[in-house]
């Protein structure tokens, strides 16, 4: 699984071609969507969900970012790259999460892409792949056909937890689908081939 | 790169010999000698614009020329996307379907497991079967209506009909599933795959699953990004004159 995902905002080709083989260099970037033009840069902006979000600053009127600033502080330090022909002014510097300058060298950029994951990775927890005791149980009930309701009534958890559980166990093994993860069950013994035929 | 339509064809296949797929699916044979794309196109009856536009789109994924590709008729795309099921349908997957069934025959130990994952592989082979049949026999003979209409500028009383009971906005995104299956297939292949003895085989297994996958997200993209749209465009357009 990707570590970040990121979004792009240029209008350019050119420099949009460029920031997409930047960042596919790196195999824990994902870039999840890129934009070439929108009517409503802002709204794009707050609604989207990806982790970082690089738009071209001559996209963006300086009123409108110092509105976004005011209203949406967080967001705009934690997830906003600005790409600048220029350097911006030193408010706007910190107001944002990091200043992608074009004039800088690819070692340069290399380095904040870097800075940026590895920042990422403070944040993960340990222990990443292997199931839970919780979770194997989850699965268990998934691949022998269960509803949510039902896996939830048998474990005395919330459907919600079943939900979160089910996510958690997609992220770690790599598997998607309910059928793909009876495969799964199976190969390991989890359940037996007599279980789900009865 | 992008190739042009005077290169010669047997220097495409050496840059990307991935693009053998793609002439196979438009019907040339091998033997081509010297000849220009244009030539070869011209010499089997093919649109050779298109053509090259599918050799591009396939050969290198960042390009996608959205504006060419929706110039082209809804025969051109569709003729090409029914191709593409078929090679899907009839080889591609019957193919794979004969690999897997080889080592699960030679597999002594662990049978049951490897006939799960066999088992998998068919419901994946059944459901595209059913995407497939389901665009065959609705979503283009609607696409080739709506574009008649648009292009007579007049609409049947069967497209309206249709129109009361379909709109092509209503047929986006049942890929999703097929794609989720054949990356779980993989998945289970590459890490969870308890002491296979034929590594060789599931190897070749695993190229033909990959292949299968970056060739699926093309026509996908062909579907979603150009002959989707294009109907959506033509049919708000009859909407309107209802």
């Amino acid at each position: 699984m990707s570590a970040i995902s990121v979004s792009i905002i240029e209008s350019g080709f050119v420099i949009r071609q460029g920031l997409i083989s930047l960042l596919s260099r790196f195999h824990d970037i994902e870039v999840q969507k890129v934009y070439d033009s929108f009517d409503n840069i802002v709204e794009c902006i707050t609604s989207c969900d990806t982790d970082i979000i690089i738009v071209n600053a001559s996209l963006i009127d300086g009123d409108t970012l110092s509105n976004l600033i005011k209203t949406d502080a967080r967001l705009v330090s934690n997830k906003l790259i600005l790409l600048s022909q220029f350097n911006p002014g030193v408010d706007l510097q910190s107001a944002v999460k990091g200043v992608w300058l074009y004039n800088q060298s690819e070692s340069e950029i290399i380095e904040s892409v870097k800075a940026l994951l590895a920042e990422s990775d403070n944040n993960l927890s340990n222990n990443e792949d292997v199931l839970s005791k919780r979770e194997q149980d989850t699965l268990r009930l998934i691949a022998l056909g269960l509803t949510q309701k039902e896996i939830a009534d048998k474990l005395f958890i919330s459907t919600h937890t079943v939900v979160s559980h089910r996510k958690n166990i997609t992220r770690k093994l790599g598997i998607k689908t309910v059928s793909g993860l009876t495969v799964y069950a199976i190969l390991n013994n989890l359940i037996t081939m007599d279980e789900i035929k009865e | 790169m992008i190739f042009q339509k005077q290169q010669k064809l047997a220097d495409v296949i050496h840059k990307d010999y991935n693009l053998l797929r793609i002439i196979n699916r438009f019907g040339i044979k091998l033997g081509f000698g010297d000849k220009s794309i244009a030539e070869v196109c011209l010499m089997n009856n093919i649109n050779t614009d298109f053509f090259i536009e599918i050799l591009n789109i396939f050969h290198d994924h960042s390009y996608f020329p959205k504006r060419n590709l929706k110039a082209f008729s809804m025969e051109t795309i569709i003729s090409y996307l029914s191709k593409t099921h078929s090679h899907y349908i009839d080889t591609i997957l019957p193919e794979i379907e004969s690999m897997i069934k080889l080592v699960v025959d030679c597999k002594a130990t662990d049978k049951p497991a490897y006939s799960m994952i066999f088992k998998f592989f068919n419901d994946y082979r059944m459901e595209m079967r059913e995407h497939v049949r389901r665009e065959e026999e609705i979503v283009f003979p609607f696409s080739f209506l709506i574009e008649e209409s648009f292009v007579n500028g007049s609409v049947s009383e069967n497209l309206r009909t249709k129109l009361n009971e379909f709109s092509i906005s209503d047929y986006y995104r049942d890929h999703e599933d097929i794609e989720e299956k054949l990356f779980d297939l993989k998945n289970i292949i590459i890490k969870y795959l308890p002491e296979p003895d034929d590594n060789k085989v599931w190897h070749n297994i695993l190229n033909e699953l990959f292949l299968l996958e970056k060739d699926m997200n093309d026509h996908t993209r062909m579907e979603d990004l150009v002959m989707v749209p294009k109907i959506i465009e033509m049919e708000k357009k009859l909407r309107e004159d209802l």
